[in-house]
């Protein structure tokens, strides 16, 4: 059997989310690789819950909030994620990780087909570095 | 009276000081144990403790760099029904696990240049380099005293835990993680006046003038304080000095490199954020190098990253 990219995306409850609704309203198709997960905030995502979806099986990491400087509902969540998600594929390079493989992505409530290219996009890019565990397959 | 072994690994030699500096009350507990090993106090031979059949309580201090090592830790700890891993190298891999990026050859070619005495096979009997292991991960030890060297409160909390066992005759809720559960910042005696604590930016020491009396990071300094547990009472904060995070996290699998990020994209520039910019943050965090050496500098080799790295390299299912 051919290997599938294994993707969890967390999209933020106001923006991504809500585009990933609209996408589904329009009919607009997407690889459906993705597992998303719908959170109130990108600034919740904790870079550990981002590790932790690696190391349980996430081949990559899509995460999706609004887009800055004032689209946030809270304010600045994006602004957190936005320092956490650089930090950490920083980090993942110096351990050897590629750090393509977490990609952050501001996608407003209207743009779902904003939200269906980056989805495919990054399901292409996953699939070309290959899956995470050197052996799976 | 019960046996109790105290066995140096890859050791720097500051954990055995630290315990030996306890001074008067090792002789609370020498009522109930006799020493048979501990090379920095008795006069014994390895011979001697090889031949003693059981050890009531092995503590073993450093990490695993040797094949020698491996093999003494691991057959003393199968004799031993107490096991103690004592300080940050024995418990999370301490500075050395830093090698754990590299193989022991070019950990070797680092130490040697170009030296080409390195060994393959036993053909001399020397201990050969093997892949660098805290003690925790050749054995599951029963306390775990983290410390870079261990301070007075983890020691004697140590100590007090030995005593129990030698009246108890057991040890409940094991591993026990010594020192305090909670974070440095919680009772931190710089106690920002400010609920909301902003990161200026990112600077190095020798940049500011330190305020002795303010917070670290409301000073642009990094301190690793809210990652790490509290099993020193601050005691390179209150010289001045920002916390390297050598107690580990705050919990036994926790992981204080994420958790720093994440609290450091909390507090890093928060006024400014709408002004800077995606380019400007960016600037501002560019600053910092080697993030594996800042955040992990202790704990890499029990880290989710390092995990996450033998997971790519295929070590792990």
């Amino acid at each position: 059997m051919s290997w599938r990219p294994r993707i969890i995306a967390f999209f933020c409850k106001w923006c991504a989310g809500s585009a990933a609704e609209t996408a589904g309203v329009m009919r607009l198709r997407y690889d459906p690789n993705i597992v998303p997960i719908i959170v109130p905030c990108t600034g919740r995502i904790d870079p550990q819950l981002v590790v932790s979806a690696f190391l349980n099986g996430a081949d990559g990491v899509l995460i999706g909030g609004c887009h800055t400087p004032n689209d946030c509902h809270y304010s600045s969540g994006n602004f957190k994620a936005f320092k956490r998600v650089y930090m950490l594929r920083k980090m993942l390079a110096e351990v050897g990780v590629e750090p393509e493989r977490v990609r952050l992505e501001w996608i407003s409530a209207t743009e779902a087909p904003k939200l269906v290219r980056v989805v495919n996009e990054f399901v292409e890019e996953v699939r070309r570095l290959g899956p995470m565990g050197g052996s799976r397959a | 009276m019960l046996k109790l072994a105290v066995i140096p690994g890859a050791i720097c030699g500051g954990c055995d000081v630290a315990l030996a500096s306890v001074g008067e009350k090792l002789l609370d507990v020498l009522k109930y144990y006799e020493i048979v090993y501990w090379p920095i106090a008795i006069d014994r031979k390895l011979s001697d403790l090889e031949a003693v059949e059981e050890i009531d309580a092995l503590i073993y201090m450093g990490g695993v760099s040797t094949s020698e090592e491996y093999e003494l830790a691991r057959k003393l700890s199968s004799k031993s029904r107490v096991k103690v891993a004592l300080g940050t190298c024995s418990v999370y891999g301490g500075i050395p696990g830093l090698n754990s990026l590299s193989s022991p050859l070019e950990v070797y070619k680092v130490n040697m240049g170009k030296s080409d005495h390195w060994i393959q096979g036993d053909s001399l009997g020397l201990p050969q380099l093997i892949p660098y292991m805290a003690y925790t991960d050749v054995v599951e030890p029963d306390i775990l005293a983290p410390g870079c060297p261990p301070s007075g409160k983890v020691l004697d909390q140590l100590l007090e835990q030995l005593i129990e066992y030698a009246v108890k005759g057991e040890i409940e809720h094991k591993p026990i993680l010594l020192g305090d559960p909670e974070s440095l910042c919680n009772k931190c005696p710089r106690n920002p006046k400010t609920t909301k604590i902003k990161m200026p930016g990112i600077y190095r020491l020798h940049e500011v003038e330190l305020d002795d009396k303010k917070c670290f990071l409301e000073q642009g300094i990094l301190c690793m304080g809210p990652a790490t547990r509290n099993i020193c009472d601050h005691s390179c904060i209150k010289t001045n000095y920002p916390c390297t995070g050598c107690g580990g996290p705050l919990e036994w699998g926790g992981d204080s490199g994420v958790s720093m990020i994440s609290s450091i994209g909390s507090i890093l520039l928060v006024d400014s954020e709408k002004s800077l910019l995606e380019p400007g943050l960016t600037r501002e965090i560019d600053k910092l190098r080697d993030y594996i050496g800042t955040f992990y500098r202790y704990t890499l080799r029990k880290s989710m990253l390092y995990k996450l790295r033998e997971l790519k390299k295929g070590g792990l299912k």
